[in-house]
């Protein structure tokens, strides 16, 4: 999901880096003191994840967990991602420096996407529908990111349907994978630390 | 009473969070293509050809992928496809500085610089062909040139075939170069490095968070 740098053109890449620092306004402006640590740890964990390949599939693709962060944190997903981005980009090379923004924009507007489309299924006490809720919005997370490469793409050249088709099916396999675990995520968390989910209000103790 | 329930959250939620983080770690480390997305591109000058080698940091080739040649004022010179190898050869048509652009599609892209001076001397090899003919079917008639112009035909020989054989020993040796070039990805420093600075940009978070707060 790194796009590399000299592929987008100038028009493209501002629009990325305008959104990234909008959205970064409002992440950092929404996240409270409390939960500053797990942006942190969430942060991480996506700098981590992208090591991690999936060999299965026709291309060299890794995990993204945008849909589980987008759930756990957000608009704070902003900074958290930027920041991944960036020492990726710096330690290891993935994807570039100038690209960054349309890279954040690429991961963390699927992921909000989820966020508002699922968040409040996923909290349901039922527990078929908070589940197929975690799956679907780890797999839409990955399938949004991979059609937004393809539109960031478009302006190359590239044509869209070609590419999006490319990127989706190299991808399918990461958004099974990513579906069940944000799935898996979903279920323990439910049961550990039920607040993390925006649950907090209800009395858990009621059962 | 608030206070207390805040901290023990707190403890909660990192707990939670950092085996999450854990597990993820535990995979990158374990699972053996655990290797970067990041595409590099090698080129190695042998004899009168360009070989280009693109692959993927985790040593996948990089198949099918659009090889572009520029010159250095970017104009397209060739362009081609890498085999199922990754690799894709060709002709050099002028013996400028030549970019190489790979393009792994879905974003992905490398450049490299073949410099001028790496590039066979493609002018001057024919001229010397051209000059050696001659001087080979002067030989015989003219026996008092004839020890000059054998030790300069000599030279001309002694030189390509030395070069040759140079090349051809070199082969293995500029290859393991070119892999190597393209092993270079992460190490542990590194990651572990990524987590130890976003820990220290959360830590900063919480400072000025915390000031902010005990201010008001």
């Amino acid at each position: 999901m790194h796009i590399s740098e000299g592929v987008l053109s100038a028009p493209v890449l501002i629009t990325g880096a305008a959104i990234t620092v909008a959205g970064c306004a409002v992440g950092l402006k929404k996240m409270d003191y409390d939960r500053i640590p797990q942006v942190g740890i969430l942060s991480s964990t996506f700098f981590v994840a992208s090591l991690v390949h999936v060999p299965i599939g026709p291309s060299s693709v890794h995990l993204l967990l945008n849909g589980v962060i987008g759930l756990l944190l957000g608009w704070a997903a902003f900074p958290a991602i930027l920041v991944a981005l960036t020492l990726q980009s710096i330690l290891f090379q993935f994807g570039g420096i100038t690209p960054l923004g349309v890279n954040t924009v690429n991961v963390v507007v699927p992921a909000l996407v989820c966020f508002y489309m699922f968040s409040y299924a996923i909290r349901r006490k039922n527990a078929f529908i908070s589940l197929g809720s975690a799956f679907a919005c780890g797999f839409l997370a990955v399938f949004l990111t991979s059609v937004m490469v393809g539109i960031s793409l478009v302006f190359t050249g590239e044509a869209f349907m070609e590419v999006s088709k490319l990127v989706v099916i190299a991808h399918f396999p990461v958004m099974i994978i990513e579906g069940i675990m944000t799935a898996f995520c979903v279920v323990f968390l439910k049961r550990v630390k039920p607040e993390i989910l925006g649950v907090a209000h209800a009395p858990i103790q009621s059962t | 009473m608030h206070r207390f329930n805040l901290h023990k959250e707190y403890t909660r939620i990192s707990k939670v969070t950092v085996f999450f983080l854990f597990t993820v770690l535990y995979l990158a480390m374990t699972v053996p293509c655990a290797l970067a997305h990041k595409v590099l591109l090698t080129a190695y000058v042998e004899g009168d050809t360009v070989f280009v080698e693109g692959g993927f940091s985790d040593g996948t080739p990089c198949k099918n992928a659009k090889i572009e040649v520029f010159d250095p004022s970017g104009n397209k010179l060739l362009e081609g496809k890498t085999n199922e190898d990754g690799e894709f050869s060709f002709k050099p048509p002028q013996k400028t500085d030549l970019k190489l652009v790979l393009n792994a599609g879905m974003g992905h892209r490398a450049e490299y610089i073949v410099p001028v001076d790496e590039l066979p001397d493609m002018t001057s090899r024919q001229t010397a062909k051209a000059e050696a003919m001659p001087a080979l079917a002067t030989e015989s008639r003219k026996p008092r040139g004839a020890s000059e112009a054998v030790a300069r035909i000599d030279l001309k020989e002694i030189e390509a075939i030395v070069d040759r054989v140079i090349q051809r020993r070199l082969r293995p040796l500029i290859q393991l170069v070119a892999k190597s070039q393209r092993k270079t990805g992460f190490s542990p420093t590194e990651i572990f490095g990524g987590i130890g600075y976003i820990l220290g940009l959360m830590g900063i978070a919480i400072y000025f968070r915390h000031r902010k707060g005990s201010k008001s």
